[in-house]
């Protein structure tokens, strides 16, 4: 390099290199003595390309310089460098020819700027771009600009076209507005936000709220935006950013729900729950604190000691529970509490922890009631005890068959009426064709008929099922059979339960009676008959002897010759009038004691007289004293057109037995109070022979033994006791004269006063 | 007078009293059926009927209901020993009934009121 050039040369912020044709160093000034740590005297003479190039840079910048000696015109180059003390720079290369005087080709001078600063500032700006285009693709928002003055958007970038559907094209152009696709349950407060945003110089709105998307669809975002000043322009702008929520907002739902639900639970549910921290009540329920008696505030803070009855359960518990917590991340213990009034309940306690591995976070717990379980259940154990005891001694066959209709248990006497052992009913189905069941007359039961089928069908329990069946040996048994179904939980048909009766002996026994029932009404049909015929016959008989004895009388009567005939005729006639009597009695107890007597109110004064008159007629040649005592008018008894039986029957034994001439008959009546209740009392009371005391309740009863004395009183009492009892009144006698009974009778009549 | 009654011995009676007492027994019948007969042949119908309840062939109900159906005004007296069918006697037309036995001074107090009772 010519001196006089060299002091430009040294001043020029670059490395300049002049090299010989064959590329070696001719001159270098300072700044690549500098740049490259090294003295000329080092490298002057030597090739540029060891020393200055790179080694893997070689190849190129030879090219580079054989075209630059070819003439060919050359860029330049960049390579970076590395100095002796690490130091890395980024070194721009250009080649030129060197020309002498003559024109001629002499070397070439190579120019290396530093161009690192440059290169440094490149390469982060292009970080930057890249950064920046990382960032616009992996940005999960919408970042926006709007002019504050007129809210016109200037820039929409980011997730637009995924959060709201419309391009950042239709916002930018306003072909969509974006206070339009606001909910409109959430505009006036954007509204109200984006007032404060224009009227508060550092306002910071970030509000969350529900758009519409461009399909209708509801999305929320939340939306963060501040008030900024563009440099360039001096313009006040709107800046923020919008993201998607919905997700977030869906988690917050369900979270709210899932809390609401626990919440729920917690307050609702029957059993208690709470929560502990080392054994110490941190939360309770409302159902817990039912169940021990103490309140919340009683409970909260307190250790849980206070609900067990004793230390020893205390204690228990908490060793086998958090040994199962230890092993199974649960623990459930059954337990016993004592509430605040001193009982103890039975306990079913649950707990887990909320963190495993850290139970210093707590324990929650669920405790259970099951006292009335454990109740329930002892009181099934006793039940069942009892069926157990039950079947064992029952003298009636016991069998319960599953609903595939197979015997799975017979009781002893269930083996002893079906003639098999337990092992061989059980091997049977309910219509095993061996059982051979028929109807008692053999004829053939149809299946649909038999207990089995009728419960399962209709799920209800049928009784007295009567079929035979066959033991082994050939016997025929004849059965009754009671049978229940047993239903699941949801009634669904699961089985029968039945009791096996053997009847044979039974039957036979009913089918004898029933045949000396058939025998005894044929008996007593034929009786019937011939009382009827009798009654009839005997009757028409008497009537032809009335009437044979009156006409002979009247013609006796005609001659003039009666009174020595008047006696006997008077005696007949009353023969005759006692025989129809006795025939009219008989006629009448048939019917009071075999049909239905029906009652009603009756007047009886009336009927007394008639009753007298009747007598009186009947007894015309005798002279009778009758005479009624009552300060009654009418008399109003429940009875019957048998009342005037009554009457007459003691009037007539009045008048027959007696040796008076003169029969004189006192008819009292009155009203008298017996045991809270009225009856009308009435006495006949004659001058008659009397009754003695040994046979005074005799005379009422009929007898096939006849006293000799009273005979003659037949059926008469008999039926006026049967028909005075079926009005539920009274009767009884009594001497005239107390203690005296050979002086006349008293009978006594009580009738209940219609209430 | 006709006299219905299946017991000769009692129709002899029956017609020795009514002749006694003056009245006129036109016939005589032994079962219902023959009584039906006779009443339909009868030129001039009686006055009174005595009517006996269990005779063979036809009862005295039937023949009462038969012999009214003839001739509604026909006053039947039923003299029976069965007291169980005097309601239904009364019932179907009979004028009265007497049961068996009665006093002949019964029976003909019963027919001299007869034609009061109408």
């Amino acid at each position: 390099m010519n001196i006089q050039y060299m002091p430009v040369v040294d001043s020029l912020k670059a490395i300049v290199i002049s090299l010989s044709k064959d590329y070696k160093i001719m001159d270098l000034n300072r700044e690549a003595q500098r740049y490259y740590e090294m003295n000329p005297e080092d490298v002057i003479g030597k090739q540029f390309l060891k020393y200055f190039i790179p080694k893997e840079n070689h190849e190129v910048i030879q090219e580079i310089l054989q075209n630059v000696v070819d003439g060919i015109s050359t860029n330049g180059y960049e390579i970076l460098i590395k100095t002796r003390n690490n130091r890395e720079f980024i070194i721009q290369w250009t080649f030129s020819r060197l020309i002498d005087n003559e024109d001629q080709f002499i070397g070439m001078v190579a120019l290396g700027q530093d161009i690192t600063p440059f290169k440094i500032k490149e390469k982060k700006l292009m970080e930057s771009e890249e950064n920046y285009k990382i960032f616009l693709q992996n940005f999960q928002g919408i970042a926006y600009q709007a002019y504050l003055d007129t809210f016109k958007p200037r820039l929409f970038i980011g997730k637009v076209k995924e959060i709201t559907g419309y391009t950042p094209e239709e916002f930018l152009e306003q072909k969509i507005r974006w206070d339009a696709i606001i909910h409109p349950d959430d505009q006036s407060k954007i509204y109200d936000e984006s007032k404060k945003l224009v009227d508060n110089p550092n306002y910071v709105a970030d509000n969350e709220y529900r758009i519409y998307q461009k399909n209708g669809n509801i999305k929320w975002v939340r939306d963060i935006s501040l008030k900024v000043l563009d440099t360039r322009t001096k313009k006040k702008i709107l800046q923020g950013s919008v993201f998607d929520i919905s997700e977030r907002k869906r988690i917050e739902q369900e979270l709210e729900i899932q809390k609401a639900l626990l919440e729920s639970i917690f307050k609702a549910a029957p059993t208690g729950i709470g929560r502990v921290v080392d054994r110490v009540f941190t939360d309770v329920n409302d159902r817990f604190c039912d169940l021990v008696g103490y309140s919340r505030e009683e409970l909260l803070g307190e250790s849980a000691k206070m609900v067990y009855p004793s230390e020893e359960d205390y204690n228990l518990v908490g060793k086998k529970k958090y040994n199962q917590i230890a092993k199974y991340g649960i623990g459930t213990v059954e337990t016993r509490f004592k509430h605040k009034n001193g009982e103890v309940l039975d306990i079913l306690l649950s707990s887990s922890p909320i963190d495993v591995d850290d139970l210093s976070k707590g324990v929650t717990f669920t405790a259970l009631d099951i006292t009335n379980r454990n109740k329930i259940e002892k009181d099934l154990r006793n039940e069942r005890n009892l069926f157990k005891q039950i079947t064992l001694t029952s003298p009636a066959g016991i069998s319960v068959i599953n609903k595939e209709g197979e015997i799975v248990f017979a009781n002893t006497q269930a083996e002893k009426v079906l003639g098999l052992t337990r092992d061989q009913i059980t091997k049977r189905t309910y219509n095993e064709p061996s059982w051979r069941i028929t109807h008692y007359d053999g004829s053939p039961y149809p299946d649909k008929d038999l207990p089995f089928q009728k419960v399962k069908n209709e799920k209800k329990a049928f009784f007295d099922i009567r079929h035979a069946i066959e033991h082994p040996n050939g016997e025929r048994i004849f059965l009754s059979i009671n049978a229940a179904p047993l239903l699941t939980r949801e009634g669904n048909f699961n089985g029968m339960i039945a009791t096996v009766e053997d009847i044979t002996r039974k039957i036979l026994v009913e089918q004898k009676l029933k045949d000396s029932e058939e025998r005894y009404r044929q008996a007593y049909n034929r009786v019937d008959f011939y009382k009827d015929l009798f009654a009839h016959d005997i009757n028409n008989i008497l009537h032809n002897i009335l009437m044979g004895i009156q006409l002979n009388y009247n013609k006796l009567k005609e001659l003039g010759n009666i009174d020595k005939y008047k006696e006997n005729y008077q005696i007949i006639r009353e023969q005759v009038n006692r025989g129809a009597k006795l025939v009219s009695n008989i006629r009448k107890i048939s019917q009071i004691e075999e049909e239905e007597i029906h009652i009603k109110p009756i007047e009886i004064i009336a009927i007394l007289n008639n009753s007298i008159t009747f007598v009186k007629k009947s007894f015309k040649y005798k002279t009778l004293f009758i005479k009624c005592e009552t300060e009654l008018k009418e008399i109003c008894i429940n009875g019957n057109e048998f009342v005037q039986e009554i009457f007459d029957n003691i009037l007539i034994n009045a008048i027959k037995f007696t040796t008076n001439t003169n029969i004189l008959i006192k008819i009292i009546i009155s009203k008298v109070l017996i045991d809270n209740k009225n009856y009308y009392k009435m006495q006949f009371i004659d001058n008659g022979i009397g009754i003695p005391d040994s046979i005074k309740k005799k005379i009422f009863v009929r007898s096939n033994h006849k006293s000799k004395a009273f005979g003659g009183m037949g059926l008469g009492l008999s039926l006026v006791k049967k028909i005075v009892e079926s009005y539920h009144g009274e009767i009884w006698v009594e001497d005239k004269i107390k203690g005296d009974s050979s002086q006349g009778s008293n009978f006594i009549v009580l009738f209940p006063e219609i209430e | 007078m006709f006299i219905v009654e299946d017991d000769l011995t009692l129709q002899k009676i029956y017609l020795e009293i009514l002749t006694t007492f003056g009245y006129e027994v036109i016939d005589t019948a032994i079962n219902g059926e023959e009584a039906v007969e006779k009443f339909k042949s009868f030129l001039e119908k009686p006055e009174i009927i005595i009517m006996d309840y269990r005779m063979p062939l036809k009862n005295g109900i039937d023949a009462t209901k038969e012999i009214l159906k003839l001739d509604s005004d026909s006053r039947i007296i039923f003299a029976s020993a069965d007291s169980s069918i005097e309601t239904l006697a009364l019932s179907i037309g009979a004028i009265s009934f007497l049961e068996k036995p009665f006093d002949i001074d019964n029976l003909i107090d019963l027919i001299q009121k007869i034609p009061q009772m109408l």
